[in-house]
């Protein structure tokens, strides 16, 4: 069975005794308006005065399953636990996650229950006395970010369906849909480990102390790696295999800003009918150079995990939710995991559509964040929305000679 | 001892050995307990782990403490005590020793290295590459070192302390599955309550209380007592609660790979060594339920999609414990 993650969802018997003082506010209803029951109330009214027993009956007969109905709505919420789980709030787009509300009725009064929220809807049942019901969705990820469970809203009411409450849950859990790690035809694996000067066989760490054997010469590699005695032994040339007893540092900075030009589009349709698979989409247009921008820098940390090396990501996009623009220097699988996580989080900041930024006095504080994080050996990955951009690396690429600098812009990797 | 015969537990200790060897322990961890302040638990576990023939792996963040309980322990059980600080450019032949040609003689002499000792403290073991920390397998699994296929036998008790920060920092490198399975006990230590803190200030203030620790035991009782150990009974409802923890840690979903079976070996050790510092002849499931997390949290090795979601193997641990049901007395 898959790891159950308990989201603030379930209410103790305390907050069953106080459930009445909770705010509550009631959906629209015939019955609910007051104008109907002043009537039905003046019509039976009238009907005694007059003596017409059989209108009395009627109204009278009216008002009290009125009345009644809205008694028992209301103290629906009494002796009524709920508990929402959810199997994973982690996903990659096209994975699936299962969400299940749980309810029990421990009174002697039936309940109508439904669930409503920004991605599920209705999940009407009616509930018995002292009866359990369970309802289970299947939520699609299909775009990159940040769900809220926020906004649950359990209605509760009559089994008749005349009056309905709804609930707000005090819910705060999230569900976080990764980028797609996008493979970019921009660089294959080998040819982004040589550009950080490693060949593609040993992985993104050396250390030039201490080598581990020989192999024969390639060429494409400096004349210094070459093992001359065992060239002599060997009779061709051989080039020195070294230990992985160092880390490559790379930092990778990514400008948002001048991404909002870039014509957006319309993206898939949520649904929020009555179903049991929702899909996990936003109703905001897509900017589609900035996903896959962020769909790049995701492949770019699979591979510098896989490697070994440690990296860094700063950004000056919106982060939504939690955590700031910068993760740190960190190395394995769960680091990645948490670049992932700013990448699920990044949010275009406003600006101008249809045009590059104005250029800005002084060094901008992304570049002089990144220029304190970054030292000799570092390698850069700088991610820009136009080439045009390309001369600002230099604000915090120290020794450019020295250090490694890949730019990457959405014409690069079209 | 009632529940004792309601288990029918053969109780093969002799009483006066093992009230002899339990106060033995309990001053031990109250001698170390004047260098580490608030960390009885992490302690207790280090002790357990020294009695069930096993080795610590000590992780936290630097400051936390972890070279000063090894040396604490080294302190505290006399014997020899050598102290390796791994770095990247070490060698595996400065670890097991390695053979000098004697121009005088002309044959070759052995020196043994710092892995030819009772308390070994491999400082900052994931500091250093595999290939080094490799070079302790051999010493740690089987108490002997091969160099130039002579194998020499490393002496009794032999107990390896190894301190690592956590694989998240740069410049480490990640220690290789074979070489985590060979330790018994990965022990977080986490950082003191403020009170902990204000008393580790105040024994420190001074001289450093480490330097006027004394032995309150030796390495021939330890081995003895490891010996004991070996005769607190283990019931078989208790070994089948602890098949059963081990066979649903390999079917959790998380999990790539599980708990081998020298993981389930290397948990019975450690709940009949843990059973010996509570005093007593028997395992009960509360000392498995103890030790689960210490002994199998870095056997089990994660799906990576999992770790990427932020899933930990402690809280698989705890699922696997909520699930398994724990025998209990007809």
């Amino acid at each position: 069975m898959a790891p159950e993650i308990d989201l603030p969802l379930s209410n103790s018997p305390a907050e069953q005794e106080t459930a009445r003082s909770e705010s509550v506010y009631y959906s629209e209803s015939i019955f609910s308006i007051v104008l109907s029951l002043i009537f039905v109330g003046i019509l039976f009214f009238a009907a005694l005065v007059n003596n017409i027993q059989v209108l009395a009956g009627i109204s009278g007969g009216t008002l009290l399953v009125i009345l009644g109905a809205r008694g028992w709505s209301r103290i629906s919420p009494l002796k009524l636990s709920y508990t929402v789980r959810l199997d994973k709030n982690r996903l990659f787009p096209g994975e699936n996650a299962v969400l299940k509300l749980a309810l029990e009725n421990r009174k002697l009064l039936p309940v109508h229950t439904g669930i409503q929220s920004r991605f599920v809807s209705a999940g009407e049942t009616d509930i018995g006395p002292y009866e359990q019901a369970e309802r289970t969705w299947v939520l699609t990820a299909v775009q990159r970010g940040v769900y809220p469970l926020d906004d649950f809203k359990l209605t509760l009411g009559d089994p008749f369906g005349l009056f309905h409450k709804n609930k707000p849950l005090p819910t705060q859990g999230e569900i976080l849909v990764f980028p797609r790690i996008q493979k970019s035809s921009f660089f294959s694996d080998a040819s982004f480990q040589e550009f950080f000067g490693i060949h593609p066989a040993k992985g993104l760490v050396e250390d030039p102390a201490w080598y581990a054997g020989t192999r024969d010469y390639t060429g494409n590699r400096p004349a210094r790696h070459i093992h001359w005695k065992a060239s002599a032994r060997f009779r061709s040339l051989q080039e020195k295999i070294f230990e992985p007893t160092s880390h490559a540092r790379v930092l990778i900075v990514f400008k948002t800003i001048g991404f909002n030009r870039f014509p957006k589009k319309v993206p898939i349709e949520g649904g929020t009918e009555e179903r049991t698979t929702l899909f996990l989409s936003h109703s905001a247009p897509l900017n589609e150079p900035f996903e896959t921008m962020l769909e790049v820098i995701a492949y770019m940390g699979n591979l510098l995990a896989d490697a070994g090396a440690t990296f860094a990501f700063l950004t000056d996009a919106g982060i939504r939710g939690r955590g700031t623009p910068f993760l740190s220097m960190g190395q394995g699988y769960a680091h990645f995991g948490q670049l992932l996580e700013k990448l699920a989080r990044a949010e275009l900041p406003p600006g101008l559509e249809g045009e590059l930024p104005p250029k800005t006095q002084g060094i901008p504080p992304l570049f002089q964040q990144a220029r304190q994080i970054g030292k000799s050996g570092t390698g850069y990955v700088y991610c820009c929305s136009d080439p045009s951009e390309e001369g600002e690396s230099y604000y915090f690429v120290p020794h450019a000679r020295r250090n490694r600098l890949c730019i990457l812009t959405p014409q690069r990797l079209r | 001892m009632e529940i004792l015969d309601n288990l029918n537990v053969p109780n093969s200790l002799p009483t006066e050995a093992l009230n002899l060897g339990v106060e033995e322990l309990q001053s031990l961890i109250q001698n170390m307990s004047k260098v580490i302040i608030g960390k009885r638990l992490s302690l207790e576990l280090l002790v357990a782990s020294l009695l069930a023939e096993g080795h610590v792996l000590l992780e936290d963040v630097p400051g936390i403490g972890k070279t000063l309980m090894g040396k604490s322990l080294a302190r505290s059980i006399g014997g020899t005590f050598k102290r390796v600080q791994f770095t990247p450019d070490l060698l595996p032949s400065d670890i097991t020793g390695f053979s000098v040609y004697d121009p005088k003689t002309g044959d070759f002499h052995f020196h043994p290295g710092p892995v030819s000792a009772n308390v070994l403290l491999a400082d900052e073991i994931n500091r250093t590459i595999p290939r080094t920390q490799s070079s302790l397998l051999e010493s740690m699994g089987e108490f002997q070192v091969t160099v130039d296929n002579v194998t020499y036998p490393l002496p009794k008790p032999f107990f390896v302390i190894a301190t690592q920060n956590p694989i998240e920092m740069e410049g480490t490198f990640p220690l290789p599955e074979a070489q985590l399975d060979r330790f018994l006990m990965r022990i977080d230590m986490g950082y003191p309550t403020l009170e902990e803190e204000v008393e580790i200030l105040k024994r420190f203030r001074g001289e450093d209380p480490l330097e006027s620790l004394s032995p309150v035991t030796t390495p021939e009782r330890i081995h003895q007592l490891q010996r004991l150990r070996s005769k607190v009974y283990v019931s078989l409802e208790v070994q089948q609660y602890l098949s059963r923890i081990s066979a649903a840690s390999r079917l959790h979903p998380s999990v790539r790979f599980g708990v081998s079976p020298r993981g389930s070996l290397f948990l019975q050790k450690s709940a009949q060594a843990w059973a010996l510092l509570q005093g007593r002849t028997y395992v009960l499931p509360d000392d498995i339920k103890v030790l689960t997390r210490p002994v199998l949290q870095h056997r089990i090795i994660l799906k990576p999609e999992e770790i990427l979601r932020g899933i930990q193997t402690a809280s698989v641990i705890e699922e696997v414990l909520e699930k398994v049901p724990v025998p209990v007395p007809n």
